[in-house]
């Protein structure tokens, strides 16, 4: 079973939202933009063993924590916010259509909807198929003075007018909804408590029988006064004086030491996995080995999952790549993608995000209203899908989660600009340094991707700068560039070296030169041990650029230079890529109602500031 | 008791089937039989034998014998219902899809007789205008206001099956095998429903020439099974006329259920 569709009203930092996905999805966004939230929200709805925790949500599971609205009139009873949750769910399973028939309805796969009255002569295979629509609904129960959550079938023509029909544990454990939340994994895949990674797999193994009876039959039989016969005599004693007070026909003796008053449900809790990782180290909980380790472990038991082949397995993952390297992360990923129905994972990591398709790559973003907006990376223009995977690693991903994408043409600008704007940035103290402001260098590697580029970042909803060679172009091509970019930069010269050796004084290139001969980094790349002339060093510096773009020497050369040495081009360019994102103003340590008053700045930039 | 040949034929046959016989000639109980060896052959979760009927009544009595023919961890798997439950099922779950509300209540007869007031019985036909207008209201009614009476369900049930793959698809997947007791008394529509099931499920029909309950009304009785015959070219087992039930035959006119 697939979820198709989302629907969100009053959970958490969403007001509202409607989500739609395509199989396996990977859900990118900057920090806090609401993708925890997405699969919480999956959870209370799919997950067999959620809405029977106590209290199934909270005050802050409720947007801006409102849970109440006071009545109108003074006295009036206050209304109740209801935190509202719909799945769509397709690909229904023939065991699933059979037990919930009454519940189903069609869905259109091409228009994303329900089929509506009236369109029996569209439910019809492939186009249109059946689906199953749950929802959860929270809310306050003044009363009882406590939250309930309770999830229906949206659709229960068998309910009394105004009533749905609840969704049943067991129906929903059909759909294989399993969920690691980036905090706590190990003790969502390792303890055994309901719906963690082990319990899932002792019950598809049906290997629980009698576990829990047998283990507190046996602690119930243990003997802890043989081991302590100092116990003796005090309990003997106890009894006694017990006797005059009470008086008991049982035989023998009245009173005894036990482990614990444990419950199935305490020894759920109780139970602990225990690993021992080298030879000489007793086995420890697993609360004690790495995050590293636990994560390993977590996709040893999802591959263990896979292989008992569960009808459906709808997997939701946070952050996979937390604390492993990026080959077990591209396994964790591989497996999400190939053994599981459907997968959600949030990620921030190259290593993952390459391995899902554009079209499986779900932008989100804040909209107006405590909304999400979601946005398909194969939707952002431009881009085709092996681009996506050959640049995933070199900073597309970078980018795509930050606020700003420089992109520049060539290997050289890429070193050298990020080497300018570190001086820039340490000699003022004014100005936001650019990764902190999330605007990143991207190489697009020529300047003909650059507007492809350009125009995926932008539709992504990022600020874009362009940095490139000057070119007799035709209208339109030129179009393309200003098009794409917020700020489309030309500079004045044919070649990046050429607008280096123009603008740095012929000092600063020999230095550059002398100290590349001196360490002996210039290779086989002659350079005279005295200064010839300055047309000679321009004529050098030029070449020596040319020849070793992968050898950053442009950087090398700028990290000579102080701020007033460094090409002008460059640093006005910057600077207008500082006025993009400016520093955010200074909190001043006293308590000052004014200045508590300015906007953050962060968020953007001033109107109309960006043009300049 | 065991099981004669003929019986056996029908326990083993994968194709449709036809039983005649007369009443006692014990249709139901071999009926059972085979809903049991079918159970037994495997049934995906989910799956069910639907043993349909014309009454409550009927129901009741397939019910009973259900209680000694079929062992009990097995009775969950035979769905007994009457016609018009079974038309209901499909009608309340997907009768939106033919330009109803997808809220839908049944208009009870007494309320209907309430709308066409004192048109009698025998004025009851299309040349009656008044009539017209009352079948042209009852429509209405089910199209727009969700209220839909008993003679529409079968119509109705022909018009889901008929133009959704989907629906024939998930009543054919839960019920790999369809009983009909009573078959000579089918009408059209109710007839037609089990003709469009029939490419996806085994069919089995009851019927018994002597008793037939609705034969004033056209295309039922003789003439039904000579449709079967040819619709379905069934397994064809004539039990004949002996009785093996013990006491009065417990017939019961088909109500409304």
């Amino acid at each position: 079973m697939k979820v198709s569709r989302l629907r969100i009203a009053n959970f958490r930092g969403v007001k509202s939202a409607e989500l739609k996905f395509d199989g396996h999805c990977l859900i990118v966004g900057p920090n806090n933009v609401g993708k925890s939230t997405i699969c919480e929200a999956l959870d209370l709805v799919l997950g067999p063993d959620r809405i029977s925790r106590f209290p199934p949500v909270e005050e802050f599971d409720f947007h801006n924590a409102v849970y109440l609205t006071p009545g109108a009139v003074e006295g009036e009873e206050p209304k109740t916010v209801t935190i509202h949750i719909e799945v769509v769910l397709t690909d229904i399973n023939a065991e699933v259509e059979n037990r919930c028939g009454q519940h189903l309805e069609f869905w259109n796969t091409v228009e994303k909807r329900l089929l509506n009255e009236g369109e029996v002569d569209q439910a019809i295979p492939p186009l249109v198929v059946t689906c199953l629509r749950l929802e959860t609904q929270a809310v306050y129960n003044l009363e009882e003075d406590e939250f309930e959550a309770q999830t229906y079938y949206s659709r229960s023509p068998g309910a009394e007018p105004g009533e749905l029909n609840k969704v049943n544990k067991d129906v929903k454990r059909m759909f294989g909804f399993l969920y690691l939340r980036a905090v706590r994994t190990g003790s969502r895949a390792l303890s055994l408590e309901r719906g963690s990674l082990l319990d899932v797999i002792l019950r598809l193994r049906e290997s629980r029988a009698g576990l829990w009876e047998k283990a507190i039959g046996r602690l119930r039989e243990l003997d802890i006064e043989k081991d302590a016969t100092n116990l003796h005599p005090v309990l003997k004693s106890i009894e006694a004086r017990l006797g005059k007070y009470i008086a008991s026909d049982v035989d023998g003796r009245t009173t005894k030491l036990h482990v614990s008053q444990l419950t199935r449900e305490h020894l759920r809790k109780t139970m602990s996995f225990f690993l021992a990782m080298s030879k000489d180290q007793t086995p420890v909980p697993f609360q004690q080995v790495g995050t590293g380790t636990l994560n390993v472990l977590v996709l040893a038991l999802l591959s263990f999952i896979a292989e008992l082949k569960p009808a459906s397995v709808i997997f939701a993952m946070e952050e996979p790549e937390i604390a492993v390297p990026p080959h077990t992360q591209r396994r964790i990923a591989d497996y999400l993608l190939h053994s599981t129905t459907q997968a959600f994972v949030t990620s921030h990591s190259p290593f993952v995000i390459e391995r899902f398709e554009p079209e499986q790559t779900l932008l989100l973003s804040r909209g107006p209203d405590s909304s999400i907006t979601a946005k398909k990376v194969s939707d952002a223009g431009g881009l085709k899908g092996n681009d996506f995977k050959r640049y995933a690693r070199r900073g597309l991903t970078e980018c795509m989660l930050g606020k700003g994408a420089i992109i520049v043409e060539g290997l050289t600008e890429f070193h050298a600009l990020p080497a300018a704007a570190r001086i820039m940035e340490e000699s003022d103290s004014t100005l936001q340094p650019l990764d902190i402001s999330g605007a990143a260098f991207f190489d697009a590697e020529s300047e003909s991707n650059m507007p492809k580029f350009g125009t995926f970042f932008k539709a992504l909803g990022l600020k874009t700068f362009s940095f490139y060679d000057f070119l007799v172009r035709p209208p339109a091509k030129k179009q393309l560039l200003t098009d794409a970019f917020d700020v489309d930069c030309e500079h004045p010269y044919a070649g990046f070296e050429d607008l280096v050796v123009s603008e740095t004084s012929v000092d600063k290139l020999w230095a550059f030169l002398d100290d590349l001969r001196v360490s002996g980094d210039n290779g086989s790349f002659a350079i005279p041990a005295t200064k010839p002339t300055d047309a000679e060093v321009k004529k050098l510096v030029a070449s020596a650029l040319k020849g070793s773009k992968g050898a950053g020497w442009a950087a090398r050369l700028f990290e000579g230079c102080g701020v007033a040495e460094l090409p002008v081009s460059v640093t006005d360019f910057l600077k207008k890529v500082y006025a993009v994102f400016p520093k955010p103003a200074e909190l001043s340590a006293e308590d000052d109602p004014v200045a508590a008053a300015v906007p953050p700045a962060a968020e953007g930039p001033p109107p109309g500031a960006e043009f300049a | 008791m065991p099981v004669c040949d003929l019986r056996q034929q029908l326990l083993d046959c994968k194709g449709h089937a036809l039983v005649l016989g007369g009443p006692g000639s014990g249709k139901t109980t071999i009926a059972l039989k085979k809903a049991v060896v079918r159970i037994g052959a495997g049934m995906a979760p989910g799956q069910s034998v639907l043993f349909l009927s014309f009454s409550k009544a009927a129901v009741a009595r397939v019910g009973e014998a259900t209680r000694l023919e079929v062992p009990k961890a097995q009775r969950g798997m035979l769905s007994m219902q009457t016609f018009h439950s079974f038309f209901w099922t499909l009608l309340s779950a997907h009768a939106y899809l033919l330009g109803a509300p997808k809220s839908l209540r049944i208009l009870l007869p007494a309320d209907e007789q309430a709308q066409y007031g004192t048109i009698k019985k025998k004025d009851r036909n299309v040349k009656n205008p008044e009539w017209d207008k009352w079948l042209v209201e009852r429509e209405r009614l089910f199209r727009q206001d969700g209220k839909i009476a008993f003679d529409l369900f079968a119509a109705n049930a022909v018009d889901l099956l008929q133009r959704s793959i989907h629906v024939r698809r998930l009543v054919a997947q839960r019920y790999p095998l369809i009983i009909v007791d009573e078959a000579q008394d089918t009408d059209a529509n109710a007839w037609r429903c089990i003709e469009l099931l029939a490419p996806l499920v085994q069919i089995v029909c009851l019927a018994d020439l002597e008793q037939q309950i609705f034969d004033y009304l056209p295309g039922i009785g003789p003439e039904r099974i000579v449709t079967i015959k040819t619709s379905l070219t069934p397994l064809e087992l004539d039990l004949g006329g002996q009785n093996h039930r013990s006491g009065v035959t417990d017939r019961h006119i088909g109500s409304i259920p």
